[in-house]
């Protein structure tokens, strides 16, 4: 297939397929578990931005920030040497990238439980106050459930960054699309076809990701 | 005997603006008591002082005995003998007409999800709204939402159930069958603080109405006898306003 001057040629996926495969599952597992993490986070973090007390604000705002204004593929640099070098932790590439997207997509996710919880009318917490709930029960059945409806669209964004932001682990040498797209574009001499190739692949997961978050804020919001 | 609720000299400033300037109010069990008075009189803050939903700023509040701004008190297990009724009913959106009523029993008294049900049920029968009970709140009337609002409180057996304007958010025809249960709530016995503008319901079911302006009692005794032939210039000039409107 010629497309103006360049000749496109995609005959090698068939045989290049399994190595991309495995890639892709590594994309999808960093996504995955960052994502997981990262809510996790957020969960536990995003409640504490919102308190009235300076004392408790200070330490999660200055996470937050810390790692909403530096750049990511900073973040995972830093830890890929402070691990070993200052903590003497030696552990797999894929960890310290999970770890290094979790903290940054972290501080993302508790800026937008912090503003899915201001977003509850305050009549449930009182509501629940005055049955005589916690403050964890009261986060967890009350306001949570209300918070998380409301937080879809920012959440489906954030996976979709998130998905893409995985490549950037490809500077510390885990074998994920990016890293093994260079590798294999380099030995094939193919680097465009590659990219396009894997450009699909992360589109796949993405389109997928768009649609759903779009259906599921219809569902819960829009309809409601 | 202990009073269910004692006031003593409570005083609650919103920054510069104080909203409640000493007021001191005993309700005893099985009183049923009606505070009435002008927007921004401080009546509903009074009434959110009571279950500490509003932090006084000085002075006493004890419920059943215990004192609930001594340092140390548990909130939560004196919150939960306090029933409360909103104006905007407050229901929990996400759960069904059951669901809100058994959330308290089982997240706060943690009973059994069976038994939680079975009593869940029969509070959503007394309160007449059994056939929702698998509705969402936004799928009910404002009347049904206030009745489920009220047989969610219930469902903790308070020893003592506050309503802060609890007919102000609905339309007139339904504001009867809102009054109806608290009413039959008033003739079990229940220890009742109302702050409404149903002055018809103050006469025939409280026992004592206190009135309420710029954040003290003004007034208050008999309801028979202080919303006829009011002893003060502000609550007749009150009486006559809510009646003829603004003259």
């Amino acid at each position: 297939m010629t497309i103006f001057a360049y000749n496109w040629d995609f005959s090698w996926i068939p045989e290049n397929w399994p190595a991309f495969r495995s890639a892709w599952w590594v994309t999808t597992q960093l996504m995955l578990l960052s994502a997981l993490f990262s809510f996790l986070i957020g969960m536990i973090v995003g409640p504490l931005l919102n308190s009235p007390r300076w004392i408790v604000r200070v330490l999660p705002r200055s996470y937050v920030e810390l790692f909403r204004l530096t750049p990511i593929i900073l973040q995972i640099s830093f830890f890929f040497l402070v691990l070993p070098l200052v903590f003497d932790i030696r552990t797999t590439n894929f960890r310290t990238g999970v770890l290094a997207l979790s903290l940054n997509y972290g501080a993302f996710a508790a800026v937008i439980f912090q503003a899915g919880i201001s977003g509850v009318d305050k009549g449930q917490r009182e509501a629940a106050q005055a049955m005589g709930m916690r403050r964890l029960p009261t986060l967890i059945r009350v306001i949570y459930p209300q918070a998380i409806t409301r937080m879809l669209p920012p959440i489906g964004s954030m996976l979709i960054y998130l998905n893409k932001d995985t490549s950037l682990v490809a500077i510390i040498g885990v074998t994920e699309l990016y890293n093994v797209s260079q590798s294999v574009g380099a030995r094939l001499f193919k680097n465009l076809e590659v990219l396009t190739f894997i450009a699909l692949l992360y589109l796949v997961v993405n389109l997928a990701l768009a649609i759903l978050s779009q259906r599921l804020h219809k569902k819960y919001v829009v309809n409601a | 005997m202990t009073a269910a609720v004692e006031l003593v000299e409570l005083r609650k400033s919103f920054g510069h603006h104080q909203v409640l300037k000493g007021v001191d109010l005993s309700v005893d069990t099985g009183e049923v008591v009606v505070v009435i008075g002008p927007s921004g009189s401080g009546k509903s803050t009074m009434l959110r002082c009571i279950n500490l939903l509003e932090r006084p700023t000085s002075g006493t509040v004890r419920v059943l005995g215990a004192d609930l701004t001594a340092k140390g008190t548990k909130l939560s297990s004196i919150r939960r003998e306090v029933g409360m009724v909103f104006q905007q009913f407050n229901l929990f959106p996400h759960m069904t007409a059951l669901g809100n009523v058994m959330e308290g029993p089982r997240t706060v008294l943690k009973i059994p999800t069976a038994e939680a049900r079975a009593k869940a049920i029969a509070l959503l029968e007394k309160v007449g709204v059994a056939e929702q009970a698998d509705k969402k709140p936004n799928k009910m009337s404002g009347g049904q939402q206030q009745r489920v609002a009220i047989a969610r409180a219930l469902a903790l057996e308070p020893k003592i159930m506050l309503f802060d304007e609890p007919t102000s958010a609905l339309d007139p025809e339904l504001r009867a069958e809102v009054l109806d249960v608290m009413r039959q709530l008033a003739a079990e016995g229940m220890t009742m603080v109302i702050v409404t503008h149903e002055m018809g319901f103050a006469r025939k079911v409280a026992d004592r109405a206190v009135f309420i302006d710029g954040g003290v009692i003004v007034e208050q005794g008999l309801p028979e006898v202080i919303l006829r032939d009011p002893s003060t210039e502000r609550l007749s000039r009150f009486l006559n306003r809510l009646f003829w409107g603004e003259q």
